[in-house]
């Protein structure tokens, strides 16, 4: 993919069973960041609150004082990154993935791991920062995932916190089957 | 995809406008970007490591850290020649590690020196047609200098603040770094405007 100028995004996928790579695609081109990103950005550098929704579908006055309260990545499937079933175009607008695959073993579900994230990586132009996420079927069924996003956790006093939609986007199905494990990485790229 | 524009424009004393540059697109987003980024999408604040200007590296705790482009806010804020909008005279390439410009010229009514007026931020718009959203990050400059002046470089430092234990720091952390070429004048009683335009597109 040719890096474009500015910050972009890429995602990559593996599929494995067993410990074994059945499946992988890598740097899928991301398109969309929606609306609560340039929000947050627009919140961090004026150091004013604005009103935001979250991924509940609450407007949030959101306000600056708290916006780096931070925590690492963590199991639950509220934040960070996260899978859908829904095949809507993606819009501006949107605060949630359409159908987010809810973690569990039921039907239709997959586990969520921990998240992580590795050091940001960088060459003569370019700094590259990932987040991962490893997804299982331990379900009776076969998954399908359609869409991915990537959702912040953001203080908004001391001790609430909210979590904002930053990127969604819809990729060709990806099938993942009982037993198998879904790796998905969010690269952030800047490139000079 | 996230991308920034720059703008430059300058006018007299009357504040008439005297010329204005196209607006062009920005070509450097720096490592710092994903060290202001990170903390929100899951590498906790503390373990992110910042280098400011004087090319000393620090980590944040988490006690209220802030990342601050617009130099409006609490707390113990950098000269204005340390946070915000900056402007400068060298010409060294944009490297991806720049940590500060290359000549950060600095704020004063002495030789070779500006004004830094208040670096401010025009509201947030939303375009649902086009699926992109817009914000602009400006400032204005005044030559008291005494001389001409030409700007060559630009770049946004973020104002990173912490509490270690019972009193603020804060440091600028380089974002953005951009060169003007060929070189924006700006001569004596004359003011220049820098707007940064950052847009996102769905």
């Amino acid at each position: 993919m040719k890096n474009k100028i500015g910050l972009s995004i890429s995602i990559d996928y593996e599929i494995r069973e067993k410990g074994k790579l059945i499946k992988s695609k890598y740097n899928i081109p991301g398109h969309s960041f929606v609306k609560q990103f340039i929000q947050w950005l627009f919140v961090s550098s004026f150091y004013k609150g604005i009103t935001m929704t979250n991924t509940s579908g609450t407007p949030i006055s959101q306000e600056a004082a708290y916006v780096y309260d931070t925590q690492f990545l963590t199991s639950s499937s509220s934040w960070g990154v996260q899978i859908g079933s829904g095949t809507d175009a993606v819009s501006i607008n949107d605060n949630k993935l359409q159908t987010q695959i809810a973690h569990g073993t039921g039907t239709g579900q997959l586990q969520y791991s921990t998240g992580t994230t590795a050091a940001a990586s960088t060459d003569a132009t370019t700094t590259t920062w990932r987040l991962s996420r490893v997804f299982t079927n331990g379900s009776s069924g076969t998954v399908t995932v359609n869409e991915v996003g990537l959702v912040s956790q953001v203080y908004n006093t001391w001790d609430v916190i909210n979590y904002y939609l930053f990127c969604r986007d819809i990729v060709s199905p990806i099938e993942v089957t009982v037993g198998q494990q879904l790796t998905l990485n969010y690269n952030l790229k800047t490139t000079i | 995809m996230l991308k920034a524009y720059y703008q430059l424009s300058k006018y007299n004393k009357n504040n008439s406008l005297i010329r204005k540059t196209r607006k062009k697109k920005s070509r450097s987003f720096l490592h710092h970007f994903h060290q202001v980024l990170s903390p929100i999408l899951g590498c906790a604040v503390t373990q992110t490591v910042h280098i400011h200007t004087t090319g000393n590296s620090f980590s944040p705790n988490n006690a209220g850290a802030q990342f601050k482009a617009a130099d409006r806010g609490f707390g113990t804020d950098l000269g204005p020649d340390i946070a915000g909008i900056v402007v400068g005279t060298g010409n060294n390439p944009v490297d991806i590690n720049d940590y500060d410009l290359t000549t950060r010229i600095a704020h004063g009514i002495t030789s070779n020196t500006l004004e830094y007026f208040n670096c401010s931020v025009r509201a947030l718009t939303i375009n649902t047609g086009s699926n992109t959203g817009t914000f602009e990050l400006y400032r204005f400059f005044r030559n008291s200098s005494g001389g001409s002046i030409t700007i060559t470089e630009l770049g946004v430092l973020q104002t990173a603040s912490y509490n270690p234990g019972s009193i603020l720091i804060s440091y600028g952390i380089l974002t953005i770094r951009d060169l003007v070429s060929p070189g924006f004048q700006i001569n004596d009683g004359e003011y220049m405007k820098v707007t940064y335009t950052f847009q996102i597109v769905s």
